[in-house]
């Protein structure tokens, strides 16, 4: 078969990969894509070509960055050391982000559909697992030219070509070394994700290895805000250090390339060029081999699939029964931590900390006041609401099953209510350790989030009722969070009210009394006032 | 007491009326087949009498339970098997056992001995810890039924239980409707597969347009019909009034194939 026809088909599978990797990434994906095929098809096109733009200007806003850094800023040590640094920071950061940014796409691949289209077609088996490698090089090959050119053609524009000649080996080598370590980590969170092992650390390792991920994701976005000052920071270490730092850094830096590429323009000890040399020799040679196991990888993938523990299908036949309430728990979170997707919505307020902290620390100069801890807890909340949806979004596919069980409205959204309450305690704790962190104005001021909690139970019961109510009449329905933008908006309108009522009393009672301690006592009684009247009335305006 | 009643029944969607003032029953240790076309509203008095959609008017009653006020009583004591099958695909159908059990509080031991009693009769250990999206239209319906069965309900819905099945399935499914009826169940089920109504239930209804159109036993049906001797599928078409458009159909397509 020729190349040209290999690719076009490559193109096909690739593209199947995403859409199997948008559909892995969220179970309401599945119900959606019944429902309007084509604007799925649309959204995943758009997505791609959003993740291909957004990698692009990610990596060339790093490459910028990086070399600027280093090459203007003249306060932080000889130029010599701040550019290896910046090169090889650039490298090491270049390698999460091909790696979080592809992560969804790759699980894709590890679906035994992706093959099944060509397996019945009629190619030789070699042809079979190259087009597996050239499908995946497709999914990668936009990132991949972008970090190998943009990068290596600004260090030659800025430094010279012997520099741009390194930074081009660097990038190829870390382009490997991330493809390779995308492809095994994905592997294995396919595997771990869709392990159907009972034990509780089975759950606990799933729930890890995506909040991990999810972060990981969020704090690869974030990055770019300080990478300066995180150059600075390690200069500064290096400089301090003295001559001894550079050559360790050389040999335990995965990206030391940057320090060689420098190190032979002048400046360094022959021990730190032997040492750089040498660790650049070596990250090679685990690039080279990253790329050859790769290979074999998808080959395997290709020819048997991904293969589970065989432990498990010899365990014996046994039914677990916990209390109604406990058992719907456990069935979210099994769902909840399979798929990427979810594990999203089960993180969702904590990860809103990084979106929030901006807002916030605008608003606190010297002290940190109650305004901003107000405004803290009202953005964390209302994006609650978003993470509440999403759990009732979990049982869009159970329709059969619910159908015929007895289960009342209230068993279900008290279920989803205590996971709530748990993501909900969570985002608040982490509020309190941030609000110690920033010089509070009164140690007071920490009590307001903690005082919020029990408004968790109004928010959750009050986002169910409205959601139930509209969508399903009074009954159980199921919302997708992607394709039902009104309810979206309308559970974080529900979220903000619920959350506004009791922070509104402590803002007012603060204005008219100047009392903390009187604020924030008519906050808790509000919040739990309204839990009260919540579960007094809601669940009369729903049906079973 | 009947085990299923069913007056004067009417459910409407927007201006269509799906179901038009039904009534039938159910006896005890009787099963039951709603036969009817497509769209005739078949699935909407199933599941009107599930308790997932309010009608206009009428009764509905299992067990002398009000279907509509008391849908939660009504689920304890049936066993439902909707036409689509909609499972948590990222789930086990030990995981599935796992939540049905816990929901429906059957004590361990008995939902242990029947988890691993059912799945041996319907031949599904194997399938046990395999996630539900990997499992065949087949293995779906099984695991539904072993669902619908965990708690050994006095009544089993069945939505057009065979539809899709291979010819194994069909056949266990059938076993497991005669069992749960010889061991004192009732079924009430809808299908549009003739031979397996006519093998199969002991009083039929056939429904079009939401009208009850007859009701009986086969020799009853044959009566009403006026056609003695005719098997299920013509009795339906002749009391449907399908029969004369079947023929002209027929007559059509052998012209455009002739040609």
């Amino acid at each position: 078969m020729k190349f040209r026809e290999k690719w076009r088909i490559a193109g096909v599978i690739s593209t199947e990969v995403r859409f199997q990797g948008y559909l892995d990434a969220n179970p309401m994906n599945r119900s959606r894509i019944k429902e309007d095929p084509e604007k799925i098809m649309r959204q995943i096109k758009s997505a791609n070509r959003f993740s291909g733009g957004l990698t692009a200007f990610f990596v060339t806003m790093l490459g910028i960055i990086s070399i600027a850094a280093g090459y203007f800023d003249t306060e932080i040590g000889p130029l010599h050391m701040r550019m290896s640094l910046s090169i090889s920071l650039f490298l090491g950061l270049t390698f999460i982000l091909i790696f979080f940014l592809n992560l969804m796409a790759t699980t894709g691949f590890f679906n035994a559909s992706t093959m099944k289209l060509p397996s019945i077609l009629p190619f030789s088996r070699e042809d079979l697992e190259n087009l597996l490698v050239l499908s995946f090089t497709r999914v990668f090959i936009a990132p991949a030219i972008i970090i190998n050119i943009v990068f290596p053609l600004i260090c030659l524009l800025v430094i010279g070509p012997y520099v741009g000649f390194i930074a081009l080996v660097g990038c190829l080598t870390t382009t490997s070394l991330s493809i390779g370590a995308l492809i095994k980590v994905s592997r294995w969170f396919y595997i771990k994700s869709h392990s159907s092992s009972e034990s509780r650390a089975s759950t606990v390792i799933r729930i890890i290895a995506g909040l991990g991920i999810v972060l990981g994701m969020f704090a690869t976005y974030s990055i770019i805000g300080i990478l300066p000052g995180l150059i600075e920071v390690m200069v500064g270490i290096s400089s301090g250090i003295g001559d001894g730092a550079m050559p360790i850094l050389a040999l335990i830096f995965p990206f030391s390339i940057g320090i060689f590429s420098m190190s032979l323009l002048g400046g360094f000890q022959i021990t730190t060029i032997a040492l750089a040399g040498s660790a650049s020799l070596f990250y090679g040679l685990i690039a080279i081999r990253a790329y050859r196991t790769s290979g074999s990888s998808l080959r395997a993938v290709a020819v048997k699939g991904v293969t589970r523990s065989t432990s498990e299908s010899k365990r014996e036949i046994s039914v677990d029964v916990l209390n109604p309430i406990s058992g719907i728990i456990r069935k979210d979170m099994k769902l909840a931590t399979r798929n990427l997707g979810s594990i999203m919505i089960i993180v969702m307020p904590i990860l809103m900390m990084f979106s929030a902290y901006p807002l916030v620390a605008l608003t606190s100069e010297t002290y940190f006041r109650s305004t901003s801890a107000i405004l803290g807890i009202a953005y964390i909340a209302t994006f609650a609401g978003l993470s509440f949806m999403g759990l009732l979004g979990l049982d869009s596919e159970g329709g059969s099953l619910h159908e015929g069980l007895p289960i009342t409205t209230k068993m279900i959204l008290t279920a989803k209510v205590r996971v709530f309450g748990i993501q909900f305690i969570l985002a608040m704790a982490i509020l309190v350790v941030w609000y110690a962190l920033s010089n509070p104005i009164t140690p007071l001021i920490l009590l307001v989030p903690i005082f919020q909690i029990p408004v968790l139970y109004a928010v959750g019961i009050m986002i169910g009722t409205f959601v139930y109510r509209v969508r399903g009449g009074g009954r159980v329905v199921a919302v997708n969070i992607a394709g039902d933008q009104i309810i979206v908006f309308g559970a974080m309108a529900v979220s903000a009210l619920m959350n506004a009522i009791p922070l509104g009393g402590y803002a007012l009672m603060i204005l008219m009394t100047q009392s903390h301690v009187l604020a924030l006592l008519l906050q808790i009684s509000l919040a739990m006032l309204e839990s009260i009247l919540v579960n007094k009335l809601a669940f009369k305006m729903l049906k079973n | 007491m009947n085990t299923v009643e069913v007056k004067n029944l009417i459910k409407k969607y927007g201006d269509l009326v799906a179901v038009n003032n039904l009534t039938f029953n159910v006896k005890e240790g009787e099963i039951y087949g709603l036969l009817g076309p497509n769209g005739a509203g078949k699935s909407t008095t199933l599941k009107v009498l599930m308790g997932l959609l309010d009608p206009e008017s009428g009764i509905s009653e299992i067990f002398g339970i009000n279907t509509v006020t008391d849908s939660i009583e009504v689920k304890k004591r049936v066993g439902y098997v909707p036409e689509e099958i909609s499972l948590y695909e990222s789930l086990t159908p030990r995981e599935l056992f796992d939540f049905i059990a816990s929901i429906r509080q059957i004590p361990s031991e008995i939902a242990n001995r029947r988890a691993i009693e059912i799945s041996r009769a319907l031949d599904f250990t194997q399938h046990y810890d395999k996630t539900v999206v990997t499992l065949s239209q087949g293995n779906k319906q099984k695991t539904m039924l072993i669902i619908a069965l965990l708690h050994a309900p006095d009544l089993l819905i069945l939505d057009e239980p065979f539809s899709g099945l291979d010819v194994r399935t069909s056949r266990i499914m059938k076993d497991v409707i005669k069992l749960h009826v010889e061991s004192g169940g009732s079924v009430l089920l809808s299908t549009h597969i003739m031979e397996m109504a006519e093998g199969l239930c002991d009083r039929v209804g056939i429904i079009d347009e939401g009208i009850l159109v007859a009701e009986g036993t086969l020799d009853e049906l044959r009566k009403q019909a006026e056609s003695e001797g005719a098997d299920l599928e013509n009795l339906f078409l002749k009391l449907t009034g399908e029969d004369e458009d079947v023929r002209e159909g027929v007559d059509t397509l052998r012209e455009a194939l002739a040609n």
